[in-house]
This record gives structure tokens, sequence and C-alpha cells, in this order.
């Protein structure tokens, strides 16, 4: 088919407009490039590998302070301090001599002091159309400056915060940026690049439950799992610590560290941790005060309680016997006396286990346990545990202030279970704490003893039973403890096992008797007598005066005591002379009848208009 | 709503996590081994999800994923583990053979139901 020739003048025609069209096009854009370059806030440069400027725009003219046309005359070494320039230019070499294809570095523009700006620069060989100048280099430059001012506050503010903050990657180790509050915490100034196991759950590993293990365990495994793991696992990770701090030693020496996570996630899946430490040891130590002292608290309502619900006689024997326990056992400590206080321990633990002062028990019990326990190398230096035996005196300390307290009247309030003094008691009221105590020191001798009371309805003042009960408990335990024979002794002599004890008080019209007897092996005049002759308590020819009964009742003579061995639980340091004073001042007489091998009695009088 | 296969040779886990499951408008499939999660998978039945125990008799639930796994229409269903011992090669392992997350025994179904819609609707997106 022909084509007509005004067509095809017209086709040239259209194409000659075409590439003219195309051509404008191509300026057009060049220009917008070109203005587009020249307006970037960065600096934007073409040089050779020497620094010397080709293209540069209204940027790079601005750092040389001249205009756009002045630039080919322009050398990049001007910008820079001689040594910065060393470094560019050796980048530019490397670039231009297609070492690297691209290089990035951070330098200052610093060829005057003043109005320093860091930039980050990226070099790249040129790869256009160099028209034999050589090797071209196209630069980049960014201001950075004000980035890096940022970061520094930021690390200043970062630094103050009292929070380690610290990342660690996939595998657990530590890397930066963290705060440098982590380096105070875990006292390790070099915690990057470590494992964090090793950093935070080493040092306490000990500590560490096995839970707490398990939870470390745990960081490990969520790693690579995607975001949603985390959310499941979140409450099994440690979030409490404890490090032990080597510079500290007693309750310092553990350090407390609360962690809370954050993970980081990389495409949908955990690739990272963010941890937040924070020191717990203050808080932490404020808690173990605080439950210590409410444990201390339930144990001053405990012990008030046990004492408030104390019966009067269970009281009165508490504060008496207690009371001397007590100062037995510093006799005892000063004496270095182990056995002594052992005994004395027992006794304690016996009266409180009587009372239900558990709290005193259990100390007393904890103490004679401490103290039997130590292998015979060990008895030497008993003394350490002295510690346990200043408790029990702490303990018993409280235990009197309450009792001197619930015994005072307060106001008008009296106490209801203490008579008001003056009035009269029954005498009947000593007999719970007299077999009480009774049964105790027959028990802590091995003996099996009955003791019966009449008291015939006898009454006498308060004060007067309170002293009368102290003299009877004596004769009591001194009857228990020598008085009476063991049972196979008694046995072998016709009597029953058991030994008798009996308490029978009588008023008739003249007198008021409380007579206290025995059915043991009776008092051996002679040998009292002897016996007080070797002590010094009555001299060789005051014993040839003395008659059988003189000679008997020379056990009330002060000095007098037939306990040599230390194994006495009537010994408090308190002898018959002491009772028979008591009953004197009560206006009384103390007398005692006895028979070899049938037992013996002793016999309060108080004639009538005297106590 | 999601069909979701529960593997556990536990009668007591087993019926503890069908219960929740239930109640959270799921359709539940029971199997009480390896052998039998790997024969309800074999079926045409519609899984969208598979909780597996890792200890069980016959065939273990690693095992029994990586036999799922190659199975073509099962391959992509999403596998949660339950797990009780700290020891990260199983859980490792488990990811290894394609398990998606684990879970510690004993489950708590305020974190596993919300992680249960999740990956469902994700599948569901495609």
């Amino acid at each position: 088919m022909s084509v007509p020739a005004d067509n095809i003048a017209m086709n040239q025609n259209q194409i000659l407009q075409a590439s003219h069209h195309i051509l404008t096009l191509m300026e057009r854009s060049k220009e917008q490039l070109e203005r587009f370059v020249d307006r970037l806030p960065s600096v934007f440069c073409v040089s050779s590998a020497q620094g010397q400027v080709v293209k540069g725009n209204a940027e790079l003219a601005d750092r040389f302070g001249c205009q756009l046309e002045g630039l080919l005359a322009k050398n990049l070494s001007s910008l820079f301090k001689p040594a910065t320039w060393t470094l560019f230019a050796e980048q530019m070499r490397g670039v231009a001599a297609g070492d690297t294809s691209q290089t990035s570095l951070e330098l200052p523009l610093d060829a005057s002091d003043k109005d320093v700006k860091t930039l980050s620069w990226t070099l790249r060989a040129f790869d256009g159309n160099t028209s034999g100048s050589g090797p071209l280099v196209t630069i980049f430059g960014v201001d950075v400056s004000e980035i890096r001012a940022y970061e520094r506050q930021l690390s200043q503010i970062f630094s103050t915060i009292p929070l380690g903050i610290l990342r660690v990657d996939q595998h657990l180790k530590v890397v930066p940026p963290l705060s440098a509050y982590v380096s105070r915490i875990l006292r390790d100034d070099h915690v990057v690049g470590k494992n964090l196991k090793e950093v935070l759950f080493a040092p306490g590993w000990e500590q560490l439950s096995s839970l707490q293990r398990e939870y470390a365990g745990n960081l490990t495994s969520i790693m690579g799992f995607p975001e949603f793991q985390y959310e499941m696992i979140k409450d099994n990770l440690p979030r409490l610590i404890s490090i032990p701090d080597p510079s500290q030693t007693g309750p310092k020496a553990l350090r407390w560290i609360g962690i809370n996570y954050d993970p980081i996630v990389q495409d949908g899946v955990i690739d990272g941790l963010l941890l937040i430490l924070e020191d717990r040891t203050e808080v932490e130590r404020m808690r173990a005060e605080q439950e210590a002292r409410q444990l201390s608290e339930e144990s001053v309502i405990r012990r008030f309680v046990e004492v408030r619900r104390l019966e009067p006689e269970v009281r009165r024997m508490v504060q008496t016997d207690i009371r001397a326990f007590i100062d037995s056992i510093g006799q005892s400590l000063a004496a270095n006396d182990l056995a002594q206080t052992l005994r004395t321990l027992h006794g304690i633990k016996g009266v409180s286990r009587v009372a239900q002062l558990t709290q005193l028990k259990d100390l007393a019990h904890g103490a004679e346990t401490t103290l039997l326990g130590l292998a015979a190398a060990e008895k030497a230096s008993w003394r350490q545990h002295e510690g346990l035996i200043a408790g029990i005196v702490d303990e018993w300390n409280e235990v009197e202030t309450i009792l001197a307290a619930l015994n005072a009247p307060v106001g008008t309030h009296k106490v209801a279970t203490q008579p008001a003094p003056g009035s009269l008691v029954a005498l009947a009221h000593m007999e719970s704490r007299l077999k009480l105590t009774v049964k105790e020191t027959a028990k802590a001798v091995s003996k099996d003893v009955e003791l019966s009371c009449k008291w015939g309805d006898v009454h006498l003042p308060q004060e007067v039973v309170g002293k009368l009960s102290e003299c009877l408990l004596h004769i009591l335990n001194n009857a228990v403890d020598h008085g009476l024979e063991a049972s196979t002794a008694r046995v072998s002599a016709g009597k029953r096992s058991a030994g008798r004890l009996v308490i029978h008080a009588v008023r008739t019209d003249k007198l008021i008797e409380i007579m206290v007897a025995d059915d043991g092996h009776g008092i051996n005049g002679v040998a009292v007598a002897r016996s007080a002759l070797a002590k010094g308590v009555i001299t060789q020819q005051e014993a040839a005066t003395l008659s059988l009964q003189d000679k008997i009742e020379l056990i009330f003579r002060p000095g007098f005591s037939t306990r040599d061995a230390a194994s006495e639980i009537s010994g408090r340091g308190i002898g018959l002379d002491a009772v028979a004073a008591a009953v004197k001042s009560l206006g009384g007489t103390i007398s005692l009848a006895t028979e070899l091998g049938e037992g013996t009695t002793f016999t309060i009088r108080f004639e009538h208009g005297s106590p | 709503m999601a069909h979701i296969l529960v593997v556990d040779d536990s009668d007591t886990l087993r019926l503890e996590l069908a219960t929740a499951l239930k109640q959270a408008n799921h359709v539940v499939i029971e199997a009480k081994d390896g052998r039998d999660g790997v024969h309800q998978c074999e079926s045409e039945k519609p899984i969208d999800l598979i909780i597996t125990d890792l200890n069980m008799p016959e065939l273990d639930g690693i095992s029994m994923v990586k036999e799922i796994k190659k199975m073509a229409n099962r391959a992509d269903t999403p596998v949660f583990m339950l797990t009780t011992e700290a020891s990260q090669e199983l859980r490792a392992d488990g990811k290894a053979a394609g398990v998606m997350v684990w879970i510690v025994k004993p489950f708590n179904a305020a974190k596993v139901l919300p992680a249960i819609d999740k990956v469902v609707a994700m599948k569901k997106a495609g």
C-alpha cells in the first residue's frame, strides 16, 4: 500500500515535534532535578578524588560561604580541619579507586571552631559520564548534630532514672543501648555481651526456688515464637530475684531486684526482650520487718490471753515458783553449774506446761534440749548458749508484767479473784496449788506421792494464807524430796509404794492448828546433830546438852541443811529456818514430831487473837 | 467458633480443656493419644487448631505433629503444645516440628482463649 506524500511530510513534522517535545520535557525534568537537589537541606556534591568540586548544591555553597557559581573553584578540604580532612580524603580515595562502592562516616565540618556541625556522610562512586576528568565521587552529607544532641540529652535523662533498662537478643545476650543504672543495680560495669542468665540469675541461683528457675528457663523458650506466645507465658517469668552482695554481710547481703519485661517483636515473631530492673531491696526488707512485727504482736496477744486466764491458785504458783526458778538460774549461771541450770529449766518447763504458758514452755524446752544435746566436748563451753536463757528471762519478765497489772487493783476495779486484804480466806484455797506442786516435785524425783487435805473449814486472813502456803509448800517439797523413801524401799519396809502426805487443819476454841504429816522414814535426831556439829551450827558443848527432840529441831536452825548434793528440788535457798521465821512473823509457832521409820508431822499453831 | 482437636492421654485434662473450649463456643474433637490424634487428622472433618500434650503413650506429641504436618490438608493447621517441663529442648523441638505456641500446664483459659481466637482469625485471613 502506498502512503501519500503529504502524510509522510506530516509524519516527519510530527516526529520532529515529538522529539522537540521530549527534549523539552527532559530539559525541564533536569531543571526540576537540579532545583530539587539544590533545595536539599543536605549537602550534595560531586567532586574529584582530591576534593575539587565539580558540582554542588546551594547548601554546599552556603558552607563555603559563596555563590553557586563560585563552587567550581572550591575544594572540599577547606571545609575541614587537616586531621578531619585526612580521614575524609582517605574514604574518597577508596571509593574513587573502586575499593568500595559506597561508604558512610560521621565527621564534623570543623574548619573553624564556631558553628561546628556533625554530618553523616555517604560517599559513592560517580556513575555518570566523567568526560575524562578522572574518577568522581558523589557525596551526600546529612546534618545529624541535632539528633546527636537529643541522644545525649536522652542518655542523661536515662542515667538519672533509677531503673535499669536493658535489651537482650534471642540468645539472651545483652545488647546496647542500656541505661547507666543497670551497672549500679547489677554491680557490674561490663554487662554488654554477657548472657542474661549469667548476669542476672547465676549470682543468686542457690536461693532461687525450683519454680523461679523454671521461670528463668521460660525466657529462652519464647524466642522465635509468635508474639502472643509472650501473652501466654508472661505470668511465668521471674519477677523478683535476689542477688547476694559480696560487699555486705548479714541481712544486707541479699539484694532484691524486680524485673518487668516487654517482648521485642520482629515480623510478628519474638526476637528479643526489653527488661526493666528495679532495686526492690528496701521494699522487701520493710515487708520482712512488717511480717516479723506482726508475728511479735501475735505473740504479745497470746501471752496476755494465757496469763489472763490463769486460775488464781495457778497464778500464784506461777508467780512464786518461776520467780524462784529464774533467781536460781542466775545463781547457777554464775556458778557455771550446767546440771543445776538444766534442772531449773526443767522446773520452769514443768510449771509453764501446767499453767499453759506456751511461749515460756517452748523457750524452756528449747533451751533444755539444746543444753542436753551438747556433746561431752561442748559441755565446757555451754555458757555460749546463755542467750537462750536470756530469752526465757525476757519472756518471764513480760509475763510478770502482765501478772502485776492483773493483780493490782485499778481504781474501783478489783480483780474479782482476789479477796480484799484483811478479809478471811478459806485455807482450802491453797489445795490446788499445793497438789500441783507436790505432783511436779514427786515427778522430778521419780516418787509416787499422794496428798490429801482436810481443811476443816478453817479461815484465815488473806495475807496469812499467802505466806502460809509458801511454808506448807516448802515443808511438802522437803517431805517428798527427803522424807519419803523411794517406792522399792517403802515396799520392803512394808509400806504402800505410794508415799502419803496429809494436811490437816483444825480449829478449836483456843487455837488453829495445821499439821503436815508424811509416812516416810522420819528424822534421825542423832544424824541431824552430827551434821549440825560438822557444819558448825552447834558447838561440841551445846551438842552435849541437847535432848533428842532438841536435836531433831536443829533442822530449824539457820545454816543447817541436809542438802549437800546439788540435787535439790526443795532447795531454793529457803531453809526450814526461813519457814520457822515466817511462821513466827505471822504470830504462830512451828514444831515437829517424828518417828524413825514411820514418818514426820510438822505442826503450825496459831493462838486465837493472833494472826 | 472453631473446630479444635484436643489430644491428651489424661481424661481429666481433656475434659477440663474440652469444657473450657465448648463454653467458648468451639467444637471439640478429642483424641486420647498421638496415634488417635493422627487418625482424627486423617479423616475429613474440619480441624482449625490442634492442642496437644507432649508425653503420651503410643505416639508422643512431637512425633504426632511431625506426621500431621506431612498431610497436605493439615500442614497449615496451627498447633498449640501443652508443656510442664521447663526443658527448653522440648520447646525447641516442638518449634522445629511446627508447633506454633506452647502453653504451660495448668492451662489458663483466660490466656489461651484469646490466643485461639487470634490464631483462627489469622488463618481465616489467609
